[in-house]
């Protein structure tokens, strides 16, 4: 079959680069995830789980992996520092020691940035490293394969909790080439631990990339991982990521990603469930105006007995944006006793936005039970008048409606810094609507 | 031949054994309270004569008019006589209170070798027991219990039981969750349905219900056995001095003030 | 239950039209040979009598045909069809070749017919039996079609439309569903053996159900049905589908295409219970049933209603939709879909709203026992245009059993803010507390499990039309025998 797109160049260019990425342990793994990228090319809208999000404008313009780049123009970022969190910045693809600070960790913890670690660290990483998140059928997360480079690592030993939350910044500064970045973040929770991670995700307004991103997150029995997500890309950028998770016996995983940036963005959750009492929390959404597009895919695969997932998503669409929202909650036939619950609302503020959701549900096991629910429409005309009659202006009482509504999932992070640092990127939304 | 007889019964649930060892005769038309504190064993009783899954019999037996009932299917003891005034009556959405009592009035109808009752004579029927609870047509309508209050809910139990005339009635705390209006009403419609040929057991935590529902015998059940079997001054015996004297810890005790 | 008056005159109707096209005096020369080409596709149009205009729309549509893929992806597994490997014309059987009274019919067979209650007449009918045989005995009452023709309305075989309303058959066919559209209908456009056609013109309310006719009919409708619907301006009509009795045929494959077209004002409820052979326990013999149905609001404030209770066939995919072109218009799907054993089935609906102030309403009721499979997939779409919108989903899943499967795949596709389109689903299983109640009431496990499920369907049963409500109440219970152990 002949391809129009870029695919064909993409695979040069892995040829170029694949002598200088790091980690000679991982080139045979490499090697095998760029040819599956090859065979199976860009997913299409004709594939089922692409549906309603098409990539054509990132395979059709070039992205460079590996591009020479001019030292930083000092933009500054430390608006989006988590005070009292463990930093490290992911600066073009690339670990920045100076902006970044990781303070003292117990005894046996691995925080490092991820190129380092596969340089030292071959044998914490080996049996994790690109094994939790399958490349079959991803041929995306097969190219980050290809080209994984830097990210964040890190292992937790058994029973430690991390006080401080550790956030991982990527930002892109580059204006003279449209990069193509690959981060990477692998989260080992081994039994009885627990952290908070919250990834950062902004670049300078000049800049045109393409992030394609993949967190692969383990948890051992009855470990807890926290993971705050915060997408603000440049409105230039393009954004793709997918977030792999395996739950062992009793272990918890939460979740609250919200996009507000990107031309065009898609995050994708998914978590196995392979251990009894494990149970997971995915809420998320997007902000979106002017013609962005931004996806949400779950899915939450139940594969043995009493487990638990709560799936809530909240899109605020202006202008000709449009958001997708694929919710999937899957039941094996093992997996009795399964509790899943799904929640999608969709606001729509002008004639052009289009939103499309569709909230799955595949059910093999008897002794379930499972709902979800789906609503696009307008604000609530009556509780707008109601706060007008209260004498509040229209655009005061359409902000408060706005808020209240992704406040469902801003009130899933606890009051303080993490609720703040993605409860910034709302407010930023909002103030940047006012003046339109 | 006594009407029930309960010998040596001891029933497990998941293993862990609930009833060690009941003994009980019941003769016709007697009503036998059992009492006892939450957790005695007192639902495990009821569930275990009605045959619900799930309830393992151990050891001992159960004569009902000389036939083991405990190898009978539950809507066999029902069409035998046997019925289950629920704690927590079942929702069946969907399914109009009148259309569920006509299949099982006629299910059992069946099985006792009677012949259906046709649609007209079933409503006549159903509105003449419906009189004794006060049931309004508007409940016959709705779907069994769905919607219902905790009374509406207890009025169905003994409109159900008026209906299907059995000759074992099982009341399992149909006082709980009942103001002093609902409880008076219940329990009338109880002692309308008092025949010398039914016989009655009558399981609850307080002794209030037995004001109403006087018993022949009643039976303090804890930790699975019966610790005190007597008259129905028994439970007011109870009542005074609570179950701390049969040497029987219950925290919930002090409400049955 | 008695059959209505009306069925009488049908009957005769259906008895004489064999004789009427002559497939009698020449049937056994009327078999095409296996396979599909144009010659078969001509030989059709040519045994019909058909005008050249049809036989052109049949040609297009068989070579649009050859450049189609069977699509793949409902949630249904079977094996390759061939399409070559089968007959896409077979004459009817002659009456000395069908079984000449109730006594030579499969014993199993009545004693379904038996628990649903339906008429001897009528199991006559559906068993197959020659028509001569049966109606003899039956007297001749009022005249049903003379209170259509009355009436104005065009009742008849679609094939006996196109010769007596050719410009009503011209005009509207594959209006709704395009001779392009998928690849069963297409197949359906180029070899559709027959089927109904209806028109009730402007201001005219049917004066009966139009399902009598089809109780009697449906044995005989053929693999490749076509029906096209027409209620003009301010009509409205009510036309039942299929039979409670389990249908058995020798044709594995069946793709039907229905059209449905309301223009300003007018109402159609279509109402179908399909209940073809499901195949044995392991789903061996079972009809594949894939049917495309659509149906039109041209006009403003018209409406158009589905119902169907689907517990037949091994394989069913099937969508029935609306299109909501007028202003005001509404759109109706309620369903009942059970599969046991090994039967599978994709079925939901699509909802378009393009026009202002359009309203739908979807009820989903999805069965599953034994080892079936059960997909709801609805598709709810909002224009740009359609200000006003309002959509409403519930789609509710029982599980029986722990081998089965229930799955729920609503596409939800908004492109106006002034619409509310809400979808709600849930999961559930029979719970034993239920089932224990009602066994303690005296019912046995089949009984309660049957009243349970009737319960859980209410809200899409109530849809039906009354003579047939009783019959779909009783065969979901006998549907799902054996399903409780």
């Amino acid at each position: 079959m002949a391809k129009s797109d870029n695919t064909a160049e993409i695979l040069k260019s892995f040829e170029q680069a694949r002598e200088s990425l790091p980690g000679i342990w991982l080139a045979e793994t490499r090697t095998d995830a760029i040819s599956r990228f090859g065979e199976a090319g860009f997913p299409t809208p004709r594939d089922e789980s692409w549906k309603y999000t098409n990539l054509r404008p990132i395979t059709r313009s070039m992205f460079y992996p590996f591009a020479a780049v001019t030292p930083s123009n000092g933009a500054e970022w430390s608006h989006l520092f988590v005070s009292g969190a463990d930093r490290i910045v992911i600066r073009n693809g690339a670990y920045d020691a100076n902006l970044s600070s990781v303070g003292d960790l117990p005894n046996g913890v691995v925080l490092r940035p991820l190129s380092v670690a596969l340089e030292t660290g071959q044998v914490q990483l080996e049996g994790a490293l690109a094994r939790i998140a399958a490349v079959d059928d991803a041929p995306l997360v097969a190219l980050n394969t290809a080209f994984i480079r830097d990210g964040l690592a890190l292992i937790l030993p058994k029973g430690v909790k991390l006080d401080r939350p550790v956030q991982v910044l990527h930002v892109v500064e580059c204006s003279e080439v449209q990069l193509a970045l690959h981060p990477r973040s692998l989260i080992v929770a081994g039994d009885n631990s627990s952290a908070t991670v919250i990834e950062t995700f902004a670049g300078t307004d000049d800049a045109a990339y393409w992030t394609n991103a993949v967190t692969e997150t383990r948890l051992g029995k009855n470990a807890s991982i926290r993971l705050v997500k915060r997408q603000s890309e440049t409105i230039g950028a393009y954004h793709t990521a997918l977030c792999q998770v395996s739950l062992d016996r009793d272990a918890r995983f939460f979740s609250v990603a919200l996009a507000a940036g990107a031309a065009l963005s898609r995050n994708e959750t998914k978590v196995s469930f392979n251990g009894a009492g494990a149970d997971c929390t995915l809420a998320g959404g997007a902000l979106l105006r002017r013609r962005q597009h931004a996806d949400n895919t779950t899915e939450a695969d139940h594969r043995v007995a009493y487990t638990t997932s709560n799936q809530v998503f909240r899109n605020v669409l202006d202008d000709q944006s449009r958001s997708v929202f694929q919710g999937g909650v899957i039941v094996q036939q093992d997996a009795q006793k399964t509790d899943s619950s799904q929640s999608n609302r969709n606001l729509l503020l002008s004639p052009g936005a289009h939103a499309d959701a569709k909230p799955e549900l595949r059910i093999f096991a008897d002794d379930v039970k499972c709902a979800h629910g789906a609503t696009v429409g307008d604000l609530d005309r009556e509780a707008l008048f109601y706060l007008q009659s209260r004498g509040i202006p229209v655009g005061r009482a359409k902000a408060l409606l706005i808020e209240a509504f992704i406040g469902e999932v801003l009130e899933k992070l606890p009051e303080g810094v993490l609720r703040d640092h993605v409860g910034d990127a709302v407010s930023g939304w909002m103030d940047a609507g006012e003046g339109a | 031949m006594s009407f029930l007889s309960v010998k040596n019964l001891h029933v497990s649930v998941d293993g862990k054994e609930i009833l060690r060892g009941i003994d009980l005769e019941l003769g016709e038309g007697e009503v036998h309270a059992v009492m006892g504190p939450n957790g005695s064993g007192k639902s495990t009783l009821s569930y275990v004569l009605s045959g619900r899954e799930g309830y393992d019999v151990t050891d001992g037996e159960v004569l009902f008019r000389g036939e083991n009932l405990l190898e009978m299917e539950p809507h066999e003891r029902a069409a035998a006589g046997v019925y289950l005034a629920f704690q927590y009556p079942v929702e069946i959405p969907g399914v109009s209170n009148l259309t569920f009592l006509k299949t099982a009035v006629n299910a059992v109808r069946a099985r006792r070798g009677q012949e259906d009752l046709d649609a007209i004579n079933f409503l006549k029927y159903a509105r003449e027991k419906g009189e004794i609870l006060e049931m309004k047509d508007e409940l016959l309508k709705r779907p069994v219990n769905v919607g219902f209050s905790g009374g509406e809910k207890k009025r169905n139990e003994i409109f159900q039981m008026a209906m299907l005339e059995p000759s074992l009635a099982i009341l399992d705390e149909t006082d709980s969750g009942l103001d002093i209006d609902a409880l008076r009403i219940v329990s009338e419609g109880v002692n309308k349905l008092r025949t010398p040929d039914r016989s009655m057991i009558v399981i609850t935590h307080y002794q209030r219900l037995l004001d109403h529902i006087v018993p022949d015998f009643v039976h303090v059940l804890a930790k699975g056995k019966f610790v005190a079997n007597g008259g129905k001054e028994l439970a007011l015996e109870l009542e005074k001095e609570g179950y701390a004297k049969f040497g029987i810890e219950d925290e919930a005790g002090s409400e049955a003030a | 239950m008695t059959p209505p008056a009306e069925t009488a005159p049908v009957i005769e109707e259906a008895a004489k039209s064999e004789y009427k096209y002559g497939f009698v005096t020449e049937i056994d020369s009327e078999f095409a040979p296996k396979g599909l080409n144009e010659d078969i596709v001509r030989f059709i149009s040519a045994k019909k009598e058909e005008p050249e205009w049809l036989l052109e729309w049949r040609l297009t549509a068989y070579r649009h045909w050859l450049t189609m893929k069977e699509p793949k992806w409902a949630f249904v597994d079977y094996p390759e069809i061939d399409f070559q490997d089968a007959y896409y014309y077979a004459a009817p059987k002659r009456d000395e070749d069908k079984p000449q009274s109730l006594d030579e019919v499969d014993p199993k067979l009545l004693e379904t017919y038996e628990k649903l209650g339906i008429p001897l007449a009528e199991q006559a009918v559906l068993a197959g039996v020659a028509v001569d045989a049966v109606f003899d005995s039956v007297s001749v009452a009022t005249t049903f079609k003379e209170k259509l023709t009355e009436a104005g309305v065009v009742f008849c075989p679609i094939s006996e439309a196109v010769q007596t309303h050719p410009e009503l058959v011209q005009k509207y066919l594959g209006t709704v569903v395009p001779y392009t559209d998928n690849f069963y209908a297409t197949l359906n456009s180029a070899v559709f053996s027959d089927g109904t056609f209806v028109y009730v013109p402007k201001g005219v309310r049917c004066p009966m159900e139009l399902s009598t006719y089809f109780r009697i009919n449906a044995a005989n409708t053929g693999q490749f049905e076509r029906t096209l619907i027409v209620a003009d301006e301010g009509s409205y009509v009510s036309y039942l589908e299929g039979c409670t009795a389990p249908m058995r045929d020798e044709n594995q494959l069946h793709a039907a295409v229905v059209e449905l077209i309301a223009m300003e004002g007018a109402e159609i409820k279509y109402s179908t219970v399909q209940n073809w052979y499901p195949g044995d326990e392991d789903g061996k013999g079972g009809i594949y049933n894939f049917v495309t149905k659509r149906g039109i609001c041209k006009g403003a404030n018209s409406k158009i209603s589905w119902t169907q209770v689907e517990t037949g066939s091994a394989v069913t995919w099937k969508y029935p939709s609306c299109v909501l072109e007028g202003e005001n218009s509404v759109g109706e799907f309620y369903s009942v879909a059970i599969t046991n054993n090994r039967q599978q089935a994709d079925t939901g609906t699509k909802m378009v709203h393009v026009g202002k102030n359009t309203k739908s309403t979807i009820i989903s009721k999805g069965i599953s026992a034994g080892k079936g499979q059960n997909t709801y997939r609805g598709l709810v779409k909002a224009l740009a245009g359609a200000e006003g919108a309002r959509n409403f989903t519930q789609c509710d899943s029982l599980l029986i059993g722990d081998e089965c499967g229930a799955h729920t795949v609503p596409y939800i596709e908004v492109g106006n803010p002034l619409s509310q389109v809400e979808h709600e689903a849930t999961t559930s299983k029979i719970s034993e507390d239920q089932l224990f109640y009602c066994q303690q009431r005296g019912l046995d496990p089949e009984e309660a499990v049957s009243l349970i499920v009737n319960g859980f369907c209410k809200e899409v049963l109530k849809e039906l039309p009354m003579e047939f409500a009783v019959e779909a109440q009783k065969l979901l219970g006998v549907t799902l025998e054996g399903s409780v152990g």
